[in-house]
């Protein structure tokens, strides 16, 4: 269909198709993608609604699972189901863009510095050195004293700190590719540097950059629950796997009510995991040392 | 055939800067390329032969300054080209083109074979439509003895002699005039070898195309070349049409390499000569002639005057000071073999 | 004459991601004594596995199906993987490569490399050990090898590399040596030195040479006897002057017209249509019907058998008896 036939993506997708792990951690991605696409239909109530206790005006907090509420309520009283599916959105969402940012800060420099070498790479990379030693978390503390961070403030955090891993990779994939003899010969055939960029180096390097994608995002899932549990992350009311899992912060809950943490703790392990498979499983499809 | 060589080369430097020092006498260089000068008149094949570290395929790639030169000139079609800038040469490159050793790796293994070869018509041909073009490429295909049905697969799903025949194709897409042909057909199978060499000499007749055929096997040199360059330690030791180097070969390395050839017949194996001594180093090249250090009538001269080329027949040049001597020569002729 | 090596009926059968895969059916051949067998065929033809096989250095995804491998008469296919560790490999039968960069290990000293080796298989001291390479060193030719002990690979051209593959070879005194493709990788010259050498060494060790290669040059110039390949068959066996001088089967008919020699005098060279099958689409009958001037019907539908005349065998029906032929 899409992929042409005997084409390299070809022999990969078989490839892909026949490891049985990389299949499961697809079809778990993509049903949490589906549920975080229609948690508004899927979801019992409104992630932010508060339950009153019966027939007072208490908020009916730290409920055990029922009928009404499958997973119970959390500190303030909201159904910690919803909360979990609206959750799956947030936490998707700041990972996939945060990737996006990364991915594409981090391939055009490196394929910047990477192809024309010398002063720029030079320069950049230092560059990378700077951000590679840069605390997130400080960072994210001192914006935090001053004002709430927004969701695009997360977002823009971990992407403008991971885009290093991709460019450390693009750049040494394009230094190893720029010397085969076929980027010779499209000089010799007289195509210009942005054509080779375009046409020959990065087709070529896209294999390992869709694997850096796929850790990229598991590890901006794990980033944002890290952020978020400490309370620099996404903030309430908007609900993410992360900050629902603050809650444990407390003894109390963490001992006597699992109900609040226990589900998003294990819905971000599985979410990860079935991405590391999905990643593990495209590496060994593009690159299978027969 | 018009007086004016194609290509003339005047002693061509590339050298290669190892370690950089404060003192210029002790920066280290590799002279890959040192002083060589030939030419090349239009519709005959030059063959470009020797062992390793003779620099021929770092010639190769200088002539069309995919290397840039260090020293010396070339000049193509009477114009001087070792200083035309990049924009220059990039136009130069529809009439000089360049067919790699490993036909693999010189393709792209993401692009279609119809994407391959028409990548030289992209950038030179923007007067062609892409109809126009995929049909010059289903042309160029048929024109190597390949079906047009090639064009939507890729590289790995051919043979070593048919990608050996997709980078021909491309190499002629645009009708250059000069094609350099680096070992070409070493890679082959033997079966193959001798499909793709016939194929080169219909070319040649088809298009009236010039080579510079680089290849270390004497034999398929001998077989394809009007006159044969020969090159050690970058440096040129002989050139002369293709008999003559046979018949008479001048330089004791162009004897002793052929020599060294099997002659492919059980009954001659004990005429196979040996040539003692390893090839140098080309960081340590010998001071003088680069072959005295493995020369066997080598005399003391030869560690320290490097010769020049001089005539030595017709259209015959050696650089060996044996020859440049005629009275030496003369008393010499019987210890030659 | 002794035979050394015989090999009878082997097949090797490789399990790739496209299904399995003979990539040599019912070869046989020997080696005598002090002779030297040249296995000459081009890519896919089986040779290189052939050698492999031998010295049961089959990857992991092959394995034997088939035949039975003498060494001085003892079935090695027989023995245990120790045994043959221990008494066979590097013992009885030595094997040189053809990039003996890679097949030297990069960091030890080429000094090291070649002790080990002498320990691994005769009970010396390690002084005696160096004493063995250094002679040993000083026999493949190589100058100052005082020096070379300490040396390591890469610091060693080509040639000089090859030459210590083929000390760490000689050192254990084997009956049989094989070499594949030797001399591929290295320069016409350098090429020359080496098979001198290997004769020399022939003589002066009484080891006999299976030598693999694609180049019917070198054959001629070093072979006693020849085992053409193609397709992971033996279509052609025989002593090197009938090969060269009365050549059989078509295809070493083609292969030998095929070579640029240096006294050619045609401006066309005779090639053989099509290209070499691939290992999975070998066709039928006789594997190589389709490129063969002579093929008839029964080559594509039967296999040939092999037919003898002397000591030369050639698997084709041009051959088949008519009264009086022996046939295998």
């Amino acid at each position: 269909m899409l992929i042409k036939k005997n084409s390299f993506y070809d022999y990969a997708y078989r490839r892909f198709r026949r490891n049985k792990l990389a299949v499961i951690g697809t079809f778990i991605t993509l049903a949490f993608i589906v549920v975080a696409l229609l948690a508004p239909i899927l979801s019992p109530y409104e992630p932010s609604e508060f339950f009153f206790m019966e027939g007072q005006n208490l908020y009916n907090k730290y409920d055990t699972p029922s009928l009404q509420h499958l997973l119970g309520t959390d500190s303030l009283g909201r159904d910690v189901f919803s909360r979990l599916l609206y959750g799956a959105r947030v936490t998707m969402m700041v990972a996939l863009s945060a990737v996006s940012i990364s991915t594409i800060i981090g391939t055009i420099i490196g394929l910047v510095t990477g192809y024309f070498g010398r002063f720029i790479d030079a320069f950049f990379m230092r560059i990378v050195d700077i951000v590679i030693s840069f605390p997130v978390l400080f960072l994210l503390i001192s914006i935090s004293t001053i004002m709430d961070p927004s969701i695009w403030i997360v977002i823009l955090a971990i992407g403008l700190v991971s885009w290093t891993s991709t460019a450390r990779l693009v750049r040494g994939e394009v230094l190893r590719v720029k010397e085969l003899d076929y980027i010779v010969a499209a000089n010799a055939c007289g195509s210009s540097s942005l054509k080779i960029i375009i046409k020959h180096i990065l087709p070529n390097i896209l294999a390992p950059i869709m694997v850096q994608v796929t850790i990229g995002t598991a590890q901006a899932i794990l980033m944002e629950a890290s952020l978020s549990f400490l309370g620099v992350g996404v903030q309430q009311p908007t609900p993410s796997w992360g900050n629902m899992l603050m809650d444990a912060q407390k003894l109390l809950v963490l001992r006597d009510m699992p109900w609040i943490w226990i589900p998003p703790g294990v819905v971000t392990l599985l979410l990860v995991l079935a991405i590391y498979f999905v990643g593990d499983g495209l590496r060994d499809a593009f690159d299978p040392k027969q | 055939m018009p007086d004016t060589p194609l290509l003339v080369v005047e002693n061509l430097n590339k050298h290669f800067l190892l370690h950089k020092s404060m003192k210029k006498e002790h920066a280290v260089y590799v002279k890959a390329v040192n002083n060589v000068s030939f030419t090349v008149n239009e519709g005959e094949t030059l063959g470009i032969v020797g062992e390793s570290g003779c620099g021929k395929s770092t010639l190769g790639r200088t002539l069309l300054r995919l290397l840039e030169p260090t020293g010396g000139e070339v000049y193509f079609e009477g114009k001087r080209i070792s200083d035309y800038t990049t924009n220059e040469m990039r136009s130069l490159r529809e009439r000089m083109q360049y067919i790699f050793q490993d036909p693999y790796s010189s393709m792209n293994p993401k692009m279609t074979i119809r994407d391959i070869v028409s990548e030289p018509l992209e950038n030179f041909r923007k007067d062609m439509s892409s109809e126009q073009r995929e049909e010059r490429v289903a042309e160029l295909l048929e024109l190597v003895g390949l079906s047009r049905e090639a064009m939507t697969r890729y590289p790995h799903e051919f043979s070593g002699g048919q990608r050996q025949r997709i980078v021909i194709a491309r190499g002629i897409a645009l009708n250059p005039r000069l094609l350099i042909c680096d070992e070409s057909v070493s890679a082959l199978d033997v079966s193959v070898q001798a499909q793709i060499i016939n194929l080169l000499q219909e070319l040649k007749q088809k298009l009236s195309l010039t080579y510079l055929f680089i290849s270390h096997d004497l034999r398929v040199v001998k077989f394809i070349s009007d006159r044969i360059m020969v090159l050690y330690l970058g440096e040129v030791m002989e050139i002369a049409p293709s008999s003559t180097l046979f018949a008479d070969p001048k330089h004791p390395y162009t004897r002793s390499l052929i020599g060294s050839i099997s002659k492919g017949d059980p009954r001659h194996r004990d005429e196979r000569k040996i040539l003692e001594g390893e090839i140098p180093n080309p960081m340590n090249a010998p001071k003088g002639c680069p072959f005295s250090s493995r020369c066997p009538v080598a005399f003391e001269r030869c560690h320290i005057e490097n010769p020049t080329l001089r005539t030595v027949g017709k259209d015959h040049v050696a650089a060996c000071l044996l020859l440049s001597q005629p009275m030496q020569s003369d008393t010499k002729t019987g210890e030659n073999e | 004459m002794k035979t050394i090596l015989e090999v009878r009926d082997l097949s090797v059968q490789f399990r790739t991601e496209e299904g399995s895969f003979h990539a040599i059916e019912h070869v046989s051949f020997s080696v005598e004594e002090q002779k030297t067998l040249a296995i000459v065929g081009e890519s896919g033809s089986g040779k290189s596995v052939t050698s492999l096989a031998i010295m049961q250095l089959i990857a992991e995804n092959g394995k034997i199906t088939d035949g039975e491998i003498f060494i001085e008469g003892q079935d090695i296919l027989k023995l245990t993987r120790k045994e043959v560790q221990q008494s066979i490999l590097g013992k009885k039968i030595s094997m040189i490569f053809q990039e003996p960069m890679t097949a030297l290990n990069p960091v030890i000293k080429i000094g090291d490399q070649i002790t080990e080796s002498i320990l691994e298989h005769q009970q010396v001291s390690k002084k005696e050990a160096r004493q063995i390479a250094l002679d040993t060193l000083k026999q493949v030719g190589i100058p100052s090898p005082e020096e070379r002990i300490k040396q390591y690979p890469h610091q060693l051209s080509g040639g000089m590399r090859q030459r210590v593959m083929i000390a760490m070879g000689l050192v254990t005194r084997p009956k049989i040596m094989i070499a594949d493709e030797p001399t591929t990788a290295l320069d016409v010259t350098i090429e020359a030195q080496i098979l001198n050498l290997l004769e020399e060494l022939k003589k002066k060790f009484k080891t006999s040479i299976l030598f693999v290669t694609h180049d019917l040059n070198i054959v001629a110039d070093i072979a006693d006897d020849v085992l053409v390949m193609y397709c992971g068959e033996v279509i052609e066996k025989g002593p090197v002057a009938d090969i060269f001088e009365s050549p059989k089967h078509p295809y070493t008919k083609g292969l030998l017209a095929t070579m640029p020699s240096l006294d050619q005098t045609k401006s066309v060279l005779p090639t053989i249509k099509g290209s070499v099958p691939n290992i999975s689409k070998r066709p039928s009958g006789c594997h190589f019907h389709p490129r063969c001037e002579y093929a008839t019907e029964r080559c594509r539908k039967e296999k040939p058998k092999t037919y003898v005349e002397g000591a030369h065998h050639v698997q084709c029906f041009l051959y088949a008896p008519k009264e009086g032929t022996k046939h295998a």
